[in-house]
């Protein structure tokens, strides 16, 4: 996963983000903090699995997320199906 | 009463003085194929690793916490599957020290927005609290 795909995925789900060591980003819903992750500021790839993880998706969501076919609400769906929210 | 010398017994071919004959270095067959000289040792990884400390002077493990190893095409991951965080590198060196940075400033976050924590969250929080003390 590169750093750009992450921070569109971010971006797609209206996450908030901290800047620090790494980018932090959190995703809430109703005030409350649901998911959250992080990815690091140097080169290389993400580790694609673990921040699937991370945000309690599977490849194929993750990847709908990617190229912009899964957005917020989706996403909320897909928590609450879970029992997240 | 034999001396030690005579108890002893040697169980390999038996030994001649052969003084007549010189000996010749030990010599090995090669094949015609290139020889390969590696210039490095391959890079052997342990599949679980405990942590005892975390990288941050305000913060104590209580428990040592499990991390899962394993390697992505060049990149060392180091997962503490309990907690859902990792962290990753070149090496495992690197793995485990992004590992406890990300455990360490989880902590803090998750402390901030513990009164907000959803319930994947809250279950995070909980095993935090349970094995990290402040300092």
């Amino acid at each position: 996963m590169k750093a750009h795909e992450f921070d569109r995925v971010v971006n797609k789900f209206g996450m908030k983000t901290r800047h620090g060591r790494d980018l932090w980003a959190w995703f809430e819903h109703e005030g409350r903090v649901i998911t959250r992750t992080r990815r690091s500021k140097g080169s290389g790839d993400l580790p694609f699995r673990l921040i699937r993880k991370q945000l309690a998706l599977n490849d194929h969501q993750l990847h709908d997320a990617i190229t912009c076919t899964l957005e917020r609400d989706g996403y909320v769906e897909i928590l609450r199906a879970k029992g997240l929210l | 009463m034999p001396t030690l010398d005579q108890r002893i017994e040697f169980s390999g071919p038996a030994v001649t003085d052969q003084e007549d004959e010189p000996q010749q270095p030990a010599s090995v067959e090669v094949g015609a194929g290139p020889i390969v000289l590696r210039d490095q040792l391959p890079r052997w990884i342990p599949s679980v690793m405990h942590l005892g400390a975390l990288r941050d002077p305000r913060l104590r493990l209580v428990e040592p916490l499990e991390a899962a190893i394993s390697q992505e095409e060049d990149q060392v991951l180091a997962e503490a599957v309990e907690l859902n965080e990792f962290g990753w590198g070149a090496n495992l060196s690197e793995a485990i020290a992004d590992l406890q940075r990300a455990v360490g400033e989880l902590y803090f976050q998750l402390e901030t927005d513990q009164q907000r924590l959803g319930v994947g969250l809250q279950a995070v929080w909980e095993t935090l609290r349970a094995k990290i003390r402040r300092a």
